[in-house]
């Protein structure tokens, strides 16, 4: 095996298992993955670190690898070879440098707005019927945005607070005056993570806020009061205030 | 290159071959399956995968839902190509791959309901399929107050018990002294007991887990009038203070309770924001609204899940009872009674029909919600029997009078009676032989010691229960 | 000392990477544009995703390799090559890694004295005929699910085939690459004078050399393809009984998702999607996406990882247009 090739892995080890135990150490590995998979994943990561400590242990002089390498690529195998190994060093040094951030509106507008149904765990037109008056308070974007896909009964939302925090998408129908508090809903880790929101009606929107904004809306749910909006409720809001990204920007 | 090396590849290549062929004919063979079965897919049209209803609450509530789900996203669904048997209100509605079908009025008890749509398609596809789904609907469940004997001997409890329409089967739900009133709700049974000194205790009895807790009342006082909304979570009742009546508290003053929230007791305000002196009261069906009669005369709407003011419907001599879908109320001037629309202020004069030809004195009175159809207890002057007034339970629907129930020989009174939540039976509460009754003698809500509740099907007449007790609730 | 030297090396090596990662995020704001932004948070969470199970795919093929007794596992096999490798698919159940972590297993089984087939057979029946991937697949959709019945009989059915096809094959060792069929050839020069810690150590190396350029590469490609496919696309296919198993397929390839828990992430799509549909995503999905392919790149030939894909995806459409006919 080239030696360059044995370096290379073990660099990438290095920067892979080191910024996932950086990430878990200021508990921001929940921006990649779902919180249930952490416990594995740190004590692999530490595995791999110790396994990656003692391979700098062994003596490169003891390498006969050569002997095994197959015969240098030539001509355009060579230039992706070459390329692939300047992109896993490119992707290595954005995983080592680049501050871990949530995804942005781009993935939300990219992967539609509710657009799977009301996954197992939701609220449920019936769970949410019965519950007491003060629970409507803790409901979630993900709760109220199940709700809304559920039914659009204008009566079941009357008397129902809701106080939820998300970040701003456009709403694509009437981006003037609504716009979604949305969340990212992640099973397991970032790659499936889909967006769910809450239509909220505020005209002009946009002289106060921006787009992924981190905003906390109060009010309640109404029919819509936008003509051009496809949703048949929204959140009119009695006060929209900005907020810092919350800890655990996913929901589950 | 050299000889040898080709031979080489060419032995490579006809060693490779049973590789090749197999590979081959794997792919044109798997090829095939998918065309083909592509085509058979092609072909189908949708299928009906599952569907859902809440036997329970289908007959307990009006606008539930009937939800088909299809195996792929079908085409909206015409109501025309929807029919239900037994024929009932609904409409249709169509959404990816669920057709929604919401009956507008509450199901009858224990029935067979099918329902077919045909024409289903898929976008797609040039096939149409008909789905057909059926379900049943929960049976009846009554509670109703069986109180002990007094004759009997004293000590012994009063009972709730829970029954079915049909069969003798009968629950004892709660038993306790002295029960004077209670109401279901989904968990428990909120029930008032009397003291010996006149004055109601609340509690509230878990249905599964028979723990009971005490709900703290406004003072010592007497408990009248207990109803619930069991879908609301609601409990009120009109409450007066024991003492003389200048110095009581709170004098026929009506209360509410949210059991969703915290269970306390809390009086319902007027117009003028001071607590509301009721003279009648009742829950309008499956809402949180409550209409109520002041001291005034004056007929209030209020919405008792929160605390906006009520809203005065004018004044009448009587506040009578609510439809079962709490869309109209009855009341009276001094003309009659009147149906009032709530959803549009609608008025229309309720008449009393003939009976055979001889004249009719209506007594209370309940709407079924269609066309004025209704139940009503009339009195029949009879001139035959030497000027006894006869008391019959009637349904009256456009000019027609029929009679739903009379007692055996005139002897009895009728005391009462209730329609169920989904207007399919009526429950009347009878005393068999009024001359002989006798009281159970308490101080509050007394009651004849023989009193029966016979549940008769309002669409047939017929009889199809009877038990002793009354005070029924749905 | 040159061991020494490395290994102090290498630990400040780990330290310098450790504060680099600590201070950056400190040197003011950094404002990549969205997409940017996303296609690095994304390939970022394939990678973390991936990297546990990797290890343990890595830690489980040395295991294989260097501490179980040689033969071991050969000789509780059956002799008669259908039998043996039906068998070899229920390998998943005690080795239960999912998709990533195969490979190196794979490979070390190969090592091990396993025939090209018949590795094949476990690399791609492991990932879904596994307990926690059977779990998860019924906690999902119902152990009484054509959904569930599908991935199962599917994922065992692809294996077995690929398995019997390549076993055709007269020249087993053509099928990998040249540098990995090196490796296996090649006695290990260090085979009498080396620890098993040693040679652990040694193996660790020698597979994240291999493994992880893969990784990268493939969560890259993920990364960059999920930013510029629009989902709409994929979903307004779904109710389309031949559409949408294509669909769900294109899907499975894009979003290269663990099959431990790729039921959960396909259950919301679940009403939108035909039944069969989502059979084909969860029995393709494992199979082949694009992680997998690079990292299958790292040990078979891109010639037969054509020929591998043409099969598996044809044959999980198949599945996939039966239980849409049939459920």
């Amino acid at each position: 095996m080239p030696r360059f090739t044995r370096w290379q892995g073990i660099a990438l080890c290095v920067a892979a298992l080191v910024s996932t135990v950086w990430l878990a150490v200021t508990n921001q590995l929940i921006l990649y993955i779902h919180p249930r998979y952490i416990v594995f994943t740190v004590i692999m990561t530490v595995l791999g670190l110790v396994l990656v400590v003692a391979s700098f242990g062994r003596s490169p002089d003891r390498e006969h690898d050569q002997e095994h390498g197959e015969p240098t690529p030539r001509g355009y195998r060579r230039a992706i070879t070459v390329a692939g190994t300047v992109l896993t060093l490119v992707v290595a040094i954005a995983l080592v440098i680049v501050p871990p951030a949530t995804l942005t509106t781009a993935t939300a507008d990219q992967r539609v707005i509710n657009s799977t149904q009301v996954g197992s765990g939701t609220k449920t037109v019936d769970s949410a019927a019965s519950a007491p008056a003060g629970a409507f308070a803790r409901f979630t974007v993900l709760d109220w945005s199940s709700l809304l896909r559920q039914t659009t009964d204008a009566s079941f939302y009357r008397d129902k607070a809701a106080n939820v925090v998300g970040f701003i998408t456009k709403d694509a129908d009437d981006p003037q005056n609504v716009f979604y508090v949305s969340r990212f809903v992640i099973t397991c880790c970032a790659v499936d993570a889909q967006p769910v929101g809450v239509p909220v009606f505020l005209p002009n929107w946009q002289n106060r806020f921006a787009a992924d904004h981190w905003v906390k809306v109060s009010g309640s749910f109404e029919s819509n009061p936008s003509t051009k909006s496809q949703q048949s409720i929204a959140l009119v809001p009695t006060a929209t205030t900005k907020v810092d990204q919350p800890s655990e920007p996913y929901l589950y | 290159m050299s000889h040898t090396s080709i031979d080489d590849t060419d032995a490579a290549a006809e060693a490779a071959r049973p590789f090749r062929r197999a590979l081959a004919v794997t792919v044109v063979a798997l090829v095939l399956f998918v065309a083909g079965f592509a085509g058979l897919n092609y072909l189908q049209g949708p299928k009906l995968s599952s569907g859902s209803v809440d036997a329970g609450r289908v007959v307990a509530q009006g606008g539930q839902q009937l939800r088909l789900f299809a195996n792929q996203s079908i085409r909206t669904v015409a109501k025309k190509h929807v029919s239900v048997n037994p024929a009932v209100p609904f409409t249709v509605s169509t959404s990816g791959a669920v057709i929604a079908v919401q009956f507008t009025d509450r199901l009858r008890y224990g029935t067979k309901y099918s329902v077919r749509v045909s024409d289903v398609a898929n976008a797609f596809q040039p096939r149409v399929s008909t789905f057909d789904y059926t379900f049943t609907t929960a049976p009846a469940e009554i509670y109703y107050l069986d109180r002990a004997d007094p004759a009997t001997g004293p000590g012994q409890d009063d009972s709730i018990i829970r029954t079915g329409m049909s069969g003798n089967e009968r629950t004892v739900v709660y038993s306790a002294p002295r029960i004077q009133q209670f109401v279901v709700f989904a968990q428990a049974i909120a029930v008032t007991t009397l003291a010996d000194d006149g004055t109601s205790s609340l509690s509230l009895v878990g249905l599964s887990s028979k723990l009971v807790e005490q709900i703290p009342l406004p003072g010592a006082g007497a408990i009248d009038e207990l109803q619930g909304e069991s879908n609301a979570g609601l409990l009120g009742f009109v409450f007066t203070s024991a003492g003389p009546a200048a110095a009581r508290e709170f004098n026929s003053v009506l209360m509410r309770i949210d059991l969703s929230g915290a269970h306390t007791v809390a009086p319902v305000p007027d117009l003028a924001g001071t607590p509301l002196k009721a003279l009648g009261w009742g829950f309008l069906g499956g809402s949180t609204s409550i209409i109520a009669q002041g001291e005034d005369q004056t007929v209030l709407l209020i919405d008792a899940s929160k605390s906006a003011p009520p809203v005065p419907l004018g004044q009448y001599t009587e506040l009578g009872r609510s439809s079962p879908d709490g869309k109209t109320i009855v009341v009276s001037d001094v003309f009659g009674k009147i149906a009032y629309s709530l959803a549009d202020g609608t008025k229309t004069r309720i008449p009393s029909l003939p009976i055979a030809g001889a004249s009719t004195y209506g007594g209370d009175v309940v709407l079924l919600g269609k066309d004025m159809a209704r139940v009503q207890q009339v009195a029949v002057f009879d001139s035959a029997t030497g000027g006894k007034f006869q008391s019959y339970l009637v349904f009256e629907s456009g000019t027609t009078a029929r009679i739903l129930y009379q007692t055996k020989d005139d002897a009895g009174s009728i005391e009462g009676f209730s329609i169920s939540p989904n207007g399919q039976f009526v429950a009347v509460n009878v005393i068999p032989d009024y001359a002989n009754s006798v009281s159970d003698g308490y101080p509050v809500d007394a009651q004849s010691t023989s009193i029966r509740t016979v549940f008769i099907d309002i669409a047939s007449g017929a009889v199809v229960r009877s038990v002793e007790g009354s005070d029924e609730s749905w | 000392m040159p061991t020494i030297v490395g290994l102090f090396v290498g630990l400040s090596g780990i330290a310098a990477v450790f504060v680099v990662r600590a201070l950056t995020p400190a040197l003011g704001p950094w404002s990549l544009p969205n997409r940017v932004q996303d296609l690095l948070t994304l390939s970022i969470s394939v990678i973390i995703e991936s990297l546990p199970f990797v290890i343990l795919g890595i830690v489980l093929s040395i295991l294989v390799q260097v501490w179980v007794p040689d033969r071991w596992i050969m000789r509780i096999l059956p002799r008669n090559e259908f039998l043996r490798r039906a068998m070899i698919s229920f390998l998943g159940i005690f080795l239960p890694v999912c998709e990533c972590g195969n490979v190196p297993l794979a490979r070390g089984l190969i090592v091990k004295g396993f025939t090209v087939s018949e590795s094949m057979t476990f690399l791609l029946a492991a990932p879904i005929v596994n307990p926690i991937t059977i779990l998860t697949t019924g906690q999902a959709f119902g152990f009484d699910s054509w959904i569930f019945a599908a991935r199962l009989v599917g994922g065992f059915v692809i294996a077995n085939v690929i398995g019997w096809l390549f076993s055709k094959h007269p020249d087993q060792d053509s099928l990998l690459t040249d540098r990995f069929a090196a490796e296996c050839r090649l006695p290990d020069p260090h085979e009498h004078d080396q620890t098993r810690w040693q040679k652990s150590v040694e193996l660790f190396t020698r597979e994240s050399g291999v493994i992880m350029p893969a990784l990268f590469i493939g969560s890259l490609i993920a990364g960059l393809v999920q930013v510029a496919v629009p989902r709409s696309v994929l979903l307004s296919l779904g109710s389309n009984p031949l559409w949408s198993i294509l669909a769900m397929m294109a899907l499975a390839f894009v979003i290269s998702v663990c099959s431990n828990v790729d039921s959960f992430f396909i259950l919301p799509f679940a009403s939108t999607f035909m039944p069969g549909s989502i059979a084909v995503f969860l029995v393709f999905g494992p199979i082949i996406d694009i992680k997998m392919l690079t990292l299958m790149r790292t040990t078979f030939r891109a010639k037969v990882l054509v020929q591998l894909t043409v099969i598996v995806g044809l044959l999980s459409a198949l599945i996939g247009l039966v239980v849409n006919y049939l459920a």
